[in-house]
C-alpha cells in the first residue's frame, strides 16, 4: 500500500519521540536521590516526623475560601486544612467529634427525646488564628450571617428548621429546632462553615477578608494568597490537639491541566494531585514514587431514564412512548455489560453499580444489582411487544426502539463507556444514539433550557453521591414533590419517578430521630426506585488519591478529600 | 472607431489573459519543489481518509476491549486505543471528519469573505462602509470568546440544523475568520472595477452582477486562492485547539483534534494514542501551508512579464 | 493629522457601544450563569438558589441588565465579580502583570528572532538558509499548540534533570528537573535565587510561546521584503549600483516593515487577552485564563471588563498602526 512509506516515516519520528521520552540515564531513582542528603543520620525514628512542606495540585481555582458563597469543591478542601466543624465523618461513616467533645445523642442526653433540641458541649481552649477563644458566640454569629437577607449566603434553606443557637454558657451550645430536621448533625457539620464572630458584618459577607485570609481553628492557617496560582498554609502552632500538625507548610498548587498535573506527581513537583480519576490508574501504577488509595464512593455514576414523555415540561403525567414501560427500562438494566466497563475502563477500579444507597453507613447490602443476563433483556422486550425489525433494531407499532443517550462532553470515561454501551444496547435490538452537552448545559437549570429540567431527554448519564445523611438526596431524587416543573422549577426529580410508596417511605423516614430504622426505611425505598429501573446504576466509582510515596498518615476515605485528616498528615 | 476598443475585445484580451496567467501559474508551481511534495502528502492522506475505512477489515468505531492500547504491530501499525479501535484505521476516519471540517470551514469562510468583499469593494460608499465596520467589529472581539459563546450556543439548539455533528464547528470557525479575506477581495474590487475592461463592459451592458462574478472575480482570484489553502490548516488547528477545551467535534465521531484531546493523559503509558494524530494534523497542516507558499509564488503577478 | 486623530476617536465610540451590545447579549444567552455551577449541589436547596438568583438579578430581562451594566460603566464603575464578589478591576489587575510579563517576553524574543531571518530569508530567496527558516516557521504554525507544550514538559520536567542541582545556582537537592513543569515561581523548598527562578520558570512557555509567534512573523518579515524587493524604485536603486545592502536597509526595510507593523499592532493587543493554551499546560496565572474560567461560570461582569478593555485597545492600536504607516511611507496621508 502507498501509505506505507508515511507509515514508515511516522514511525520513524515515533521513535526519534520515544527515545527522547526515555528517563534520562544518568539520575538514580527518586527516593534512592534523596536519601543522602536528607537522612545524615544512620538511625530514622520509627514514628511521624515533624516539619517539612506538602505539596497538593488542584485544577480547579479557588474563588475565595468562604464556603457560604460558593461550592466549589476544591475550596471545601482547603477548608479541611484551616477549618473545621463541630463533627466530621472518619474514613469508615462514623461520625467523630471535632470541635465538639462527643456527638449528642439519645443516650447521653445531647438528644432530647422529640428531638427537636440537641446539646453539643463545645471543646475548651480552642483558639481561632488571630488568637481568640472559640466559643458558643461563633456558632450563634454563623447562624445570624445566614440567616442575613441579600449577602449571598447559601444555606437558608438547609438551616430554615433550626430556630435558634442558646448558649448557656461559652462551652455549650443548644440547638432548639422548630420542625424535627432528620439530618441536624449536618448543621456545622459539613454544610458550610463555621466562622469567627470577629469575621465581619454579616450583611457585609461578600466583601470580607475572610474570604481570602480565613481566619479558623483548623492545624494550618493560610498565610498568602496568589490567585490562579497557589495558596500558602502555615502550621498552627497553637492547635488544640497536642504534638499535632506534623507538616510544617501546605502549599495548594493551582494546575488547570489535569495531564499535566500527572506528569508533577511523577517528576516530584506534587505530593498529591486532587481528584485523581479511573483514567489515571494506569499512569499512576507506573510511577515507581506514588503510592495509591482507593475507597468506594457514595451513589455513582448512572443512567437516568426519563419516565415522562418529552416535549412539555408542564405535563409530568403522559408516560414516555418508549420508556415508560418498566419492562423496557429493566431490560436496558440487564443489558448493560457493567463488568467489562469497570474491569477495561476503570481498571477494576470500581463496584458493579446497585442501588442509591451503597456504602456505611447506609450500605444496603440486600439490594442486589442487575446482572448481565442479554436472554432476559430480550425476553422483557418481546414481552413489552418490542420485536425485531430488519435491522435488527426492535420497532413497535411502527416506532423504531430508538432513545437519545446523553451524558457530559469532555469526559473521556464516560464517552468510552458509552461507545461500550451503544454496543450493548445493539445486541438486545436497542438504539441509542449519542447526542452530548457541555455540562453547563446539560446539568444547568430552568432558564437555561437545561433537558433534565424541563424533562426534554431521554437517557442521561452522570454521577451524582448522597452525602453522609441520605435524606436530601432522597427527597430530592425520588420524592413526587421534587419533579421539575414550571410551578418547581428547582426540583430534581429528573427521571420523574412517581410512586406513592417511595413517597411514604422517604418521607417517614424523614421523621424518625432513630438512624437504625432511618436506614431501613431509606433501603427499602431505594430497593423501589431500583425495580422500577428509573435510575439504572452502573458503576459504584472509587475515591481515587495518588500520594507520593513520602507522605504519610493519610487514610483513604469515601468520605472526606484528601486533607481530611490533615493534622496526621506528615512527610518521610 | 481604431481608437476605441470592442468590449468584445476586451473580454477575450482579459480572457486570454487570465488562461495565460493560469498556464504560468502551473509552470511556477510545478517548480516549487516543497509545494508540490505537499500535494504529494496531501494527496495520499485524502486517499488513506476516503478508501482506508471502507476497505479495511477493521471497523473504525468498534471496539475490542480486549486488544485495548496494543502497541504498534503489524496487525496494528498505529497500536489501538483504549477501546482497542485499530489507531491507524481511527485516524484515517477521524482525517475524513478533519479534513472535511478544514475544507468546509474553509469553503464557508472564503464565501462569506468574498462575497462581503466584493460588495464592499464594487459599490463603495455607504455599503463599504457598513461592511468593512461589520468586519473591524468582528475583528475587535476576540476570537477565541466568539468561538466559545457560539458553540455552546448552537450546540443548545439556537439554530436546529447547526446543532450537532461538525455543523457547529465549521460555522464557528468560518464565522471567526472570514475578515481577512473580506478585506482582501475588497482591495482587488477596489482596483479592478476602475479598470478599462470594467468599463468596457458596462458599456456593453453587463449588469452588476455579473460583473462582480464573471467580469472582476476571475481576475481578483490569485489572493483568494492563496486564502483559501491556508484557512484549511488553519481550520484544522483551530478544531484541535476547540477539543483541547472540549468544545470540538464531540465523540464517538472522530477527528485528530479529538483523538488527541483524548491521548494526552494516556501519554504515559499509550505515547502512540498520542502520537499518531498530533503527526497527522502536523503533517496535514504542514503540507497545505506548502501548497499555499507554493501558489502564491506561482500567482505572483511579477513573474508575468 | 490631529483631527484625523480627533475623529478616529470620535468615531471609536459607537463602535464599542455596539461591540458592548452584541458581546453583552451573547453572553446573557449562552447557558452558563454564575450559579450554574451550584445547580448539581443537593446541599443547596432549590428554593435557596431561586432566593439566589433574584438576589444577583440573574432573571432580568436582558435590556435591563444591560442598561444596568451600561449605568455603572459610564460612570466608571466596572462593577463586582459575581464568583469572587471582588471588583472587576482587582480580578484584571491581578492576572495583567503576570500575562504581560509572560507574552511580552516571548513576543520581543520572537520580533527580534524573526526580523533578522525573515530579512535574509527573502533576501535569498530560494536559498538553503531559506528553505530551512521557512521549514521551521510552518513547523511552528502546524503544531497543535497544546500537545508541543504537553512535550515540552514531558521531556524538559519529567525526563530531563537539572545538571546545577544542588550548586550555589540551584540549592534544591537533585533530582531537580531540568526546567519547572509550570508556574511562575519555586514554592517548595529551596527555591534558587528570585531572578534566576523566574528564569528558569519562564524558560518553557516563552518557548511555546515564541516558537508560534516566530512562525508567523517571519513569514510576514518574509513576505513583506520580497514584496518590496519587486519593487521598481528598488530595482532601479539595485541597477544605479548601490551597493545591495544599502539599498535594503535604506529603502526597504523601512518599506517591508509596513505589514510587520499592521501585525505588531494587531497582536499588542491579544498580548492583554492573554494565551490560554500556555497559560493552561504552563499554570501561569494570566489572563487568558481568568477569561475562559468567567466564560465558563457566565460572570459576565468580568467577561465584559475584559471584552471592552481588549476592544478598546484593539481600536487605539488599529490608529497607532495607520499613524505609523504615513511616517514609515510619506505617500500616504490622512485628511
Amino acid at each position: 500500500m502507498s501509505s506505507r512509506k508515511w507509515l514508515v516515516l511516522s514511525l520513524l519520528v515515533l521513535v526519534v519521540i520515544g527515545v527522547a521520552c526515555q528517563p534520562a540515564p544518568t539520575p538514580v531513582p527518586t527516593k534512592a536521590a534523596a536519601a543522602p542528603t536528607a537522612v545524615p543520620k544512620p538511625t530514622e525514628p520509627a514514628g511521624p516526623k515533624k516539619g517539612g512542606t506538602l505539596t497538593m495540585v488542584a485544577w480547579q481555582e479557588p474563588e475565595h475560601l468562604n464556603l457560604e458563597l460558593g461550592t466549589q469543591t476544591v475550596s471545601s478542601h482547603v477548608y479541611e486544612f484551616f477549618g473545621e466543624n463541630l463533627a466530621q465523618v472518619n474514613d469508615k461513616g462514623q461520625w467523630i467529634p471535632e470541635l465538639a467533645t462527643e456527638i449528642p445523642t439519645t443516650q447521653n442526653g445531647g438528644v432530647s427525646a422529640d428531638g427537636k433540641t440537641i446539646t453539643y458541649k463545645l471543646r475548651k481552649n480552642v483558639k481561632w488564628h488571630d488568637g481568640s477563644d472559640f466559643t458558643c458566640a461563633d456558632l450563634q454569629f454563623t447562624l445570624q450571617v445566614i440567616r442575613t437577607p441579600n449577602n449571598g449566603a447559601l444555606d437558608t434553606g438547609i438551616f430554615a428548621d433550626l430556630d435558634q443557637v442558646e448558649c448557656p454558657d461559652p462551652n455549650t451550645a443548644v440547638l432548639k429546632f422548630k420542625n424535627f430536621y432528620a439530618s441536624w448533625i449536618r448543621l456545622f457539620s459539613g454544610i458550610g462553615p463555621i466562622f469567627p464572630k470577629n469575621a465581619g458584618k454579616p450583611e457585609d459577607l461578600k466583601t470580607w477578608a475572610y474570604n481570602r485570609k480565613p481566619n479558623g481553628t483548623g492545624p494550618f492557617k493560610v498565610t498568602e494568597f496568589v490567585t490562579g496560582d497557589h495558596i500558602t498554609l502555615e502550621k498552627n502552632t497553637a492547635y488544640w490537639q497536642p504534638d499535632r500538625p506534623y507538616l510544617d507548610k501546605v502549599i495548594v498548587r493551582i494546575v488547570p491541566s489535569s495531564e499535566v498535573a500527572m506528569q508533577l506527581l511523577k517528576n516530584g513537583e506534587a505530593d498529591i494531585m486532587w481528584n485523581n480519576t479511573e483514567a489515571d490508574m494506569p499512569a499512576l501504577e507506573k510511577m515507581t514514587n506514588v503510592k495509591l488509595f482507593d475507597a468506594p464512593q457514595a451513589g455513582g455514576e448512572r443512567l437516568i431514564l426519563n419516565a415522562v414523555k418529552p416535549g412539555d415540561p408542564a405535563d409530568n403525567k403522559t408516560p414516555h412512548p418508549i420508556l415508560g414501560d418498566v419492562k423496557v427500562r429493566q431490560a436496558i438494566a440487564f443489558g448493560i455489560d457493567k463488568k467489562t466497563i469497570i474491569d477495561k475502563l476503570l481498571n477494576g477500579k470500581g463496584l458493579p453499580g446497585s442501588s442509591e444507597l451503597n456504602v456505611d453507613p447506609y450500605n444496603c447490602t440486600d439490594i442486589k444489582a442487575y446482572a448481565f443476563d442479554q436472554t432476559k433483556a430480550k425476553a422483557l422486550l418481546d414481552e413489552a411487544g418490542w420485536k425485531a425489525g430488519s435491522d435488527g433494531i426492535r420497532v413497535k407499532d411502527g416506532n423504531r426502539l430508538r432513545l437519545k443517550y446523553q451524558t457530559t462532553t469532555g469526559n473521556k470515561l464516560r464517552e468510552d463507556s458509552q461507545v461500550l454501551i451503544v454496543e450493548n444496547m445493539k445486541a438486545i435490538g436497542v438504539e441509542f444514539f449519542i447526542e452530548n452537552q457541555p455540562s453547563s448545559l446539560l446539568l444547568g437549570g430552568w432558564a437555561a433550557n437545561s433537558p433534565r429540567k424541563k424533562g426534554n431527554y431521554d437517557i442521561l448519564m452522570y454521577t451524582t453521591n448522597a452525602s453522609i445523611d441520605p435524606h436530601a438526596q432522597m427527597y430530592t431524587y425520588f420524592h413526587s414533590k421534587s419533579i421539575p416543573s414550571p410551578d418547581n422549577q428547582g426540583g430534581i426529580n429528573y427521571s420523574r419517578w412517581n410512586d406513592p410508596d417511595t413517597d411514604k417511605l422517604i418521607d417517614q423516614a424523614g421523621s424518625l430521630p432513630d438512624w437504625p430504622a432511618r436506614k431501613d426505611l431509606y433501603c427499602k425505598a431505594a430497593a423501589r426506585v431500583v425495580d422500577g429501573a428509573t435510575h439504572i446504576y452502573l458503576y459504584q466509582r472509587f475515591n481515587l488519591q495518588g500520594f507520593n510515596a513520602r507522605v504519610q498518615g493519610w487514610l483513604a476515605t469515601p468520605w472526606g478529600g484528601p486533607a481530611w485528616n490533615a493534622a496526621d498528615l506528615w512527610v518521610k | 472607431m481604431a481608437a476605441i476598443t470592442s468590449p468584445q475585445t476586451a473580454l477575450a484580451k482579459a480572457a486570454q489573459r487570465y488562461d495565460s496567467l493560469t498556464s504560468i501559474a502551473w509552470r511556477h508551481f510545478r517548480k516549487h519543489r516543497p509545494a508540490m511534495l505537499g500535494v504529494g502528502v496531501l494527496s495520499l492522506l485524502v486517499l488513506g481518509a476516503i478508501l482506508v475505512p471502507v476497505v479495511t477489515a477493521y471497523d473504525p468505531g468498534k471496539t475490542h476491549i480486549l486488544d485495548k492500547y496494543l502497541p504498534p504491530s503489524a496487525e496494528h501499525w498505529m497500536g489501538t486505543d483504549g477501546l482497542g479501535r485499530d489507531l491507524f484505521v481511527r485516524s484515517m476516519d477521524g482525517g475524513r471528519t478533519s479534513l472535511l471540517v478544514g475544507l468546509s470551514a474553509m469553503v464557508l469562510a472564503i464565501l462569506i469573505g468574498t462575497t462581503i468583499g466584493a460588495f464592499a469593494g464594487f459599490y463603495g460608499g455607504l455599503t463599504d462602509n457598513a461592511l468593512m465596520r461589520l468586519a473591524d467589529i468582528m475583528l475587535t472581539i476576540p476570537t477565541l470568546f466568539l468561538a466559545i459563546v457560539l458553540i455552546q450556543l448552537l450546540r443548545a439548539g439556537v439554530i436546529p440544523f447547526l446543532s450537532a455533528g461538525i455543523a457547529p464547528i465549521v460555522f464557528v470557525i468560518a464565522i471567526t475568520s472570514w475578515m481577512p479575506t473580506a478585506r482582501l477581495v475588497r482591495a482587488s474590487y477596489l482596483s479592478i472595477k476602475q479598470k478599462e475592461f470594467i468599463e468596457a463592459a458596462r458599456a456593453a451592458g453587463a449588469k452588476n452582477w455579473r460583473l462582480i462574478i464573471r467580469h472582476i472575480l476571475p481576475n481578483a482570484i490569485s489572493p483568494i486562492i492563496v486564502a483559501a489553502t491556508l484557512r484549511i490548516g488553519a481550520a484544522i488547528i483551530t478544531e484541535a485547539g476547540l477539543s483541547f477545551l472540549g468544545m470540538g467535534v464531540q465523540p464517538p465521531a472522530a477527528t485528530w483534534g479529538n483523538m488527541l484531546k483524548n491521548a494526552q493523559s494516556e501519554i504515559d503509558y499509550a505515547p502512540w494514542t498520542a502520537i499518531f494524530p498530533g503527526l497527522f494534523i502536523f503533517f496535514t497542516v504542514i503540507s497545505v501551508n506548502y501548497i499555499g507558499d507554493g501558489l502564491r509564488d506561482a500567482l505572483d503577478p511579477h513573474h508575468v512579464e | 493629522m490631529t483631527r484625523y486623530i480627533i475623529r478616529r476617536l470620535i468615531q471609536a465610540i459607537p463602535v464599542l457601544f455596539i461591540i458592548s451590545v452584541i458581546v453583552f447579549s451573547l453572553i446573557q444567552i449562552s447557558p452558563n450563569n454564575p450559579l450554574s455551577a451550584m445547580q448539581n449541589n443537593p446541599n443547596i436547596t432549590p428554593e435557596d438558589l431561586l432566593r439566589l438568583e433574584q438576589e444577583y438579578g440573574l432573571n432580568d430581562p436582558l435590556p435591563v441588565k444591560y442598561s444596568k451594566w451600561l449605568g455603572q460603566i459610564v460612570q466608571g464603575n466596572w462593577g463586582d465579580s459575581f464568583v469572587t464578589h471582588r471588583p472587576v478591576l482587582t480580578e484584571i489587575g491581578e492576572r495583567l502583570p503576570n500575562t504581560l510579563y509572560l507574552s511580552l517576553i516571548a513576543f520581543v524574543l520572537a520580533l527580534i528572532i524573526a526580523i533578522p531571518f525573515g530579512l535574509i530569508s527573502a533576501v535569498r530567496q530560494y536559498s538553503l538558509f531559506d528553505h530551512a527558516v521557512t521549514t521551521i516557521a510552518f513547523m511552528g504554525q502546524s503544531i497543535p499548540i497544546f500537545w508541543f507544550g504537553l512535550i515540552l514538559i514531558i521531556v524538559f520536567s519529567v525526563n530531563m534533570q537539572n545538571p546545577l542541582a544542588g550548586t550555589a545556582l540551584f540549592p534544591h537537592p537533585p533530582p531537580l528537573p531540568m526546567f519547572p513543569g509550570g508556574g511562575m515561581t519555586t514554592l517548595g523548598e529551596s527555591p534558587p535565587d528570585p531572578l534566576v527562578d523566574r528564569v528558569w520558570h519562564l524558560v518553557l512557555p516563552v518557548s511555546m510561546l515564541a516558537v508560534f509567534q516566530l512562525a508567523q512573523h517571519v513569514r510576514y518579515m518574509r513576505a513583506g521584503m520580497l514584496d518590496v524587493l519587486k519593487m521598481d524604485y528598488i530595482r532601479t536603486a539595485t541597477a544605479k549600483g548601490l551597493r545591495e545592502r544599502a539599498v535594503i536597509l535604506k529603502h526597504a526595510f523601512k518599506n517591508a516593515a509596513i505589514p510587520l507593523v499592521t501585525i505588531i499592532a494587531l497582536e499588542i493587543p491579544a498580548l492583554f487577552n492573554g494565551a490560554l493554551f500556555t497559560e493552561t499546560i504552563f499554570s501561569w496565572p494570566g489572563m487568558g485564563r481568568l477569561f475562559f474560567n468567567s466564560a465558563e461560570r457566565g460572570d459576565y461582569t468580568v467577561l465584559m471588563g475584559i471584552l471592552m478593555i481588549s476592544a478598546t485597545l484593539i481600536i487605539f492600536f488599529n490608529l497607532v498602526a495607520d499613524i505609523a504607516y504615513a511616517f514609515l511611507d510619506p505617500r500616504i496621508r490622512f485628511d
